[in-house]
């Protein structure tokens, strides 16, 4: 019981940043995707389904909070969800580069979908131009918000690398075995 | 038993012959008590002066420390204070700039023949893909979809979904919104459409028409949702093509939509 409410709860504080503080940060428009961050960071750690399954809820609840389809992003982020655990499965090297390429190409996935949804949704109605800027921007703000966070974790993890490895394998073992 | 005691009194009476002889001598003024004086005072001057500055240094930071707290208590109640005034100055500041705000809708209001409904935007659109924000009226108020929406200073785009007490608004920068406009200067129409944040396009202007920068868009009233004659933006750059029946101008939404905090929305057109 406890562990649906926490996952109910972290979706809705990140999409609540996401509307508020998030969007005084954006750069030309556009600004980081939390909930894109969240289900690759949730794929990485907990595999390929239940980071398709967070994937899709936290999509859902974007949806609800955007002026696109309902739906269009549940499917997208299910879908990045599920494409980065199975990269996680493929993929041998567990540094944190890891979890940087796979922010990048979720991201880039992650715009990619959304153009091929609007084009058939939409037809011309958006631009080449509108898709490649964002796209581009988006997956620049991604990446540099994960670096930044896999480096803080990774400098942490150095210095007291004890008390931060024992709670982000807690964490691991708790996501994986609860999910 | 007897021993002890015995040797309890001599002692005493020594003590006493000690200090009456010393008394004697000082108050003879002696010179050899003098001296042992000066010598006892030699030796434990810098002995005493270290122990008396060190009594002092924390006698002084006790007080300090309990003048400090006195101080500290006084600057908590201080920052207290400014903090509520800077509060209440802010407050002022915010009812002011509200009561301009409010002042420049009612002017609008007055000026114009619609019915309106203010509402405040709640939120802003969570994902990069679409530009829409959330205002706190629904359909308990009479919003509903394809209403426009507007501030003083001009269009804002249109509701697209309205639950009983709160609406979804897709913004003229939106890619798939679209309104069907004119030049005020040159009565040339066409259809300005969402490209990015900051701005829109206006598609399908005749290749004759003369655009210049600076030159005010406003609605034109046939797309049946926006009524004629509000303001839309105004043309920041023109596309003019080689080919093709059509040219294409670049347009700067004439409100600010990146800091809309109120918008009306017009339940009737005039």
């Amino acid at each position: 019981m406890f562990f649906p409410i926490l996952f109910v709860f972290t979706a809705i504080i990140l999409l609540i940043i996401q509307t508020t503080i998030f969007p005084r940060l954006s750069l030309g428009g556009v600004r980081p995707d939390l909930a894109l961050l969240a289900t690759v960071g949730y794929s990485l750690v907990a595999g390929r389904q239940k980071g398709m399954s967070f994937g899709f809820f936290l999509g859902l609840l974007q949806d609800v909070l955007s002026g696109g389809l309902l739906g269009t992003n549940g499917f997208i982020k299910g879908f990045v969800g599920y494409v980065v655990g199975v990269f996680k499965q493929q993929v041998a090297d567990r540094s944190l580069f890891f979890p940087t390429l796979a922010i990048f190409f979720g991201s880039l996935l992650n715009g990619a979908l959304y153009f091929l949804i609007a084009r058939v949704l939409y037809a011309d109605k958006y631009s080449w131009w509108f898709f490649i800027r964002t796209t581009a921007l988006e997956t620049g703000y991604n990446l540099a918000l994960g670096v930044i966070v896999t480096g803080a974790i990774g400098i942490a993890s150095r210095r007291k690398s004890g008390l931060v490895n024992q709670l982000l394998k807690k964490m691991t073992v708790l996501i994986s075995n609860r999910a | 038993m007897r021993g002890r005691r015995s040797s309890g009194i001599w002692s005493l009476i020594l003590l006493m012959v000690a200090s009456f002889g010393l008394l004697t001598l000082n108050l003879k003024k002696e010179k050899a008590i003098t001296t042992l004086e000066s010598f006892v005072l030699a030796v434990l001057s810098p002995v005493h002066g270290v122990i008396n500055n060190t009594t002092r240094k924390v006698g002084n930071a006790w007080a300090g420390y309990l003048d400090l707290v006195q101080v500290q208590k006084e600057n908590t109640k201080l920052r207290a204070e400014l903090s509520k005034l800077r509060e209440q100055v802010n407050t002022g500041v915010e009812l002011q700039q509200q009561n301009k705000r409010l002042l420049q809708f009612l002017d609008f209001k007055e000026k114009n023949q619609y019915e309106l409904v203010l509402a405040q935007v709640v939120g802003i659109d969570s994902s990069n893909w679409s530009r829409a924000i959330f205002i706190n009226r629904g359909s308990r108020d009479g919003i509903r979809a394809n209403l426009p929406v507007v501030t003083h200073e001009g269009v804002v785009g249109r509701v697209i979904e309205a639950s009983a007490d709160s609406a979804k608004v897709l913004l003229v920068t939106d890619p798939r919104s679209a309104v069907d406009a004119l030049i005020q200067s040159s009565r040339d129409t066409g259809i300005v459409v969402g490209d990015d944040e900051r701005h829109a396009r206006m598609k399908y202007l005749p290749l004759e028409a003369n655009l210049k920068t600076g030159d005010l868009v406003i609605s034109s009233g046939l797309g049946g949702i926006f009524p004629k004659g509000l303001v839309v933006g105004r043309v920041t750059g023109v596309m003019k093509q080689k080919f093709g029946l059509f040219q294409e101008a670049e347009i700067a939404p004439i409100a600010n939509l990146s800091r809309l905090e109120e918008v009306f929305v017009i339940v009737k057109g005039s």
